[in-house]
């Protein structure tokens, strides 16, 4: 007895250790199997939503975009768009037959090849519906097909942005200009459907008042001197800001197949001009800043500059010898090419490069065309660069460079977008002093009776700046009837807060201009009307109220 | 007195079930209400899209100027401000020497 209960006494232990064994298998199935279960539950959820909803629409929602005074420049709405379901349809013939009676640009051939795969359950047939268009394919009534509301881009400004807001695709995603600026630096939201943004709305630098005035001004400069396209801008001295920057032939951002056309190209910033005289105030800044010369310098203008088989010639020869002030007042190429010769291409180059000019530059609109330069800079490419041939810049960029000599001498870059409370660049290019002579002349030249840019002149609101005609490149050498006419200035000229450019493409002679076709009698008196009209949007008080 | 507590527990298991049944149902009701809510929500947001854009269309500077043309309105002039002395000088009747001052431009 005592054997048996010591037997099982001994048994016990290594039975209860099996039991154990037995049991915490038991629960490491069961702790594997909740742990596949928890897994299973939270890590596939995801994925499985995601797969669901690939396939079936993947769209962008945009943030709106509005002008510095907050009004709407584009903006987002829900548009229905037609899908099929090919497992559904009855009748798939009816089906095309129907649709293409709606929509006759519809590709029947591929569309019928898209319902023939009965295994798909969701296809495109077409996006961004009226609602007039929507109502018609309702009310057909025919299975398989159903709508998703989808955001599209709307731009209620039209034509007036045209050139810089860009483009974007079937799936509201940016392909270009401002729209694609968005995305890559805001980032992007994906959708499946119409909803609101939840970006920042982006606030442009534009002025839609004034980016009208300019527009209407420009038009109408366009037809009265039947230029074959114009251009124009308004620009914060100091931070760059563009309040208004247009280009004729114009694009509607609500139609992008027109934004392809060569003409329609923007003429301000997609491409590069020889802006002709205007480049003389460069020219001019130059000298002044190197030390090379001061205003009242004097230079042998009487006989043609010969440089090599070259021969440089002014357009209304003085006859006498000119101070550097009369040189620019004349508008004296002669005058222009004999500074440069003494400051040399060294120095051209070096100041040229310091403005930024020489090198490619981008605003958020996109790259800016990058500038011209001549295969080899030699003196005869420094005379003529001095007045503005033999490199072409585009607009924008000339006139970034021209705020920052008008403006006590800072960098100005431009920009598209507002900048609220961001302060001026700090970075010198010239001296306050170069700045004040300058200004000094430009006015001037608005002011004095024999100045190419007295038509410029706006009663009260001080204007000053430079005109400039150049002779647009063509086959065999440069064409003297077909011109670019351009007005750059600023205004008030004492303490400029908004440099203005106006360019006219191929205007032609008219009674107005008494048969001429250069800038002081084209762009200068457009920049007259164009400042009259915008100042006071601008909130620049006439000079006889000023403090 | 162990039974007792059995059965006050039993109750307690019955009315908690019960409570969580309505309780349960309460809330997919107030869950329709909301997507009901958000669905509505939506659909504002997406008139007043549409709406914003409308305005933003009618607001355009060109229609706007063309209006205010039919009035008789137009840019304003330089000549059109004033210092806030000479604005209520010009409300009382005109002198000679003002009417000399008056824009002719």
């Amino acid at each position: 007895m005592a054997g048996r209960v010591s037997a099982a006494a001994r048994e016990a232990p290594a039975l209860r250790g099996r039991g154990f064994v037995v049991a915490a298998g038991i629960a490491a199935l069961f702790l594997c199997i909740a742990a596949q279960l928890v897994r299973l539950s939270l890590a596939t959820q995801g994925e499985i939503r995601l797969a669901m909803a690939e396939p079936i629409a993947r769209v962008f929602s945009r943030p709106d975009i509005v002008d510095r005074r907050g009004r709407l420049v584009a903006t987002d709405v829900g548009t229905p768009s037609l899908y099929a379901d090919p497992a559904l349809m009855l009748d798939r013939d009816e089906v095309v037959e129907k649709l293409l009676a709606i929509f006759p640009d519809l590709d029947a051939a591929d569309l019928r090849r898209t319902l023939d795969d009965r295994t798909r359950r969701f296809a495109w047939v077409k996006r961004g519906l009226t609602p007039v268009q929507a109502q018609r394919v309702h009310d057909l009534g025919l299975p398989g097909l159903a709508f998703r509301r989808e955001p599209k881009r709307v731009y209620p400004a039209g034509a007036l942005v045209g050139h810089l807001v860009g483009q974007v695709n079937v799936d509201n995603k940016g392909l270009s200009g401002l729209e694609r600026h968005i995305d890559e630096t805001m980032g992007m939201e994906v959708v499946v459907a119409a909803a609101q943004s939840r970006i920042a709305t982006v606030h442009l630098s534009l002025d839609l008042g004034v980016q009208h005035a300019m527009a209407l001004e420009l038009r109408e400069a366009q037809a009265r001197y039947k230029a074959s396209g114009a251009a124009g801008l308004v620009m914060d001295v100091k931070t760059g800001e563009l309040i208004a920057a247009v280009s004729l032939p114009d694009v509607d951002p609500n139609r992008p197949a027109e934004a392809l056309a060569v003409d329609r190209l923007d003429r301000l910033s997609a491409s590069v001009f020889e802006l002709g005289s205007i480049f003389k105030t460069l020219t001019v800044a130059m000298l002044l800043e190197e030390g090379v010369a001061t205003l009242d310098k004097v230079y042998d203008v009487r006989q043609p500059l010969e440089i090599g088989p070259h021969t440089i010639t002014d357009l209304h020869p003085q006859g006498r010898p000119l101070t550097v002030r009369d040189i620019f007042l004349h508008s004296s190429n002669v005058g222009a090419g004999l500074m440069a010769l003494e400051a040399g291409s060294a120095r051209q180059i070096g100041f040229l490069s310091r403005l930024g000019l020489l090198a490619p530059a981008r605003t958020e609109a996109g790259p800016i065309s990058a500038p011209l330069l001549p295969k080899r800079w030699g003196e005869i490419e420094t005379v003529t660069i001095a007045y503005g041939h033999g490199l072409a810049v585009a607009p924008i960029q000339f006139a970034a460079a021209f705020a920052s000599l008008v403006n006590g001498g800072t960098q100005v870059v431009p920009t598209f977008l507002a900048k609220s409370n961001a302060s001026p660049s700090s970075e010198r290019l010239v001296s306050s002093k170069t700045s004040t002579r300058i200004r000094e002349l430009l006015r001037l030249n608005v002011t004095t009776p024999y100045g190419t840019g007295r038509r410029a002149e706006v009663v009260g609101y001080r204007v000053g700046g430079k005109t400039g005609t150049a002779e647009m490149p063509g086959k065999g050498g440069y064409q003297s009837k077909a011109v670019i006419s351009s007005f750059v200035g600023a205004l008030p000229m004492d303490a400029p807060r908004y440099v203005t450019f106006v360019a006219l493409f191929e205007p032609q002679a008219t009674e107005e201009t008494k048969g001429q076709i250069t800038a002081g009698l084209n762009a200068a008196p457009v920049t007259s009307l164009l400042i009259a009209r915008i100042a006071p949007l601008l909130d620049v008080l006439p000079e006889r109220l000023e403090k | 007195m162990l039974r007792m507590l059995s059965i006050v527990a039993a109750f307690m298991t019955l009315g908690a079930a019960f409570a969580l049944y309505s309780l349960k149902y309460d809330t997919r009701r107030v869950e329709i209400a909301v997507q009901g809510k958000e669905r509505t929500l939506e659909k504002l947001e997406a008139d007043i899209a549409i709406l914003k854009a409308e305005r933003a269309y009618l607001a355009r500077p060109d229609r706007i100027e063309k209006l205010a043309r039919k009035q008789g309105l137009g840019p304003i002039r330089e000549q059109q401000y004033v210092e806030i002395g000479e604005a209520v000088a010009t409300d009382a009747p005109a002198r000679p020497d003002q009417q000399k001052r008056a824009p002719s431009r």
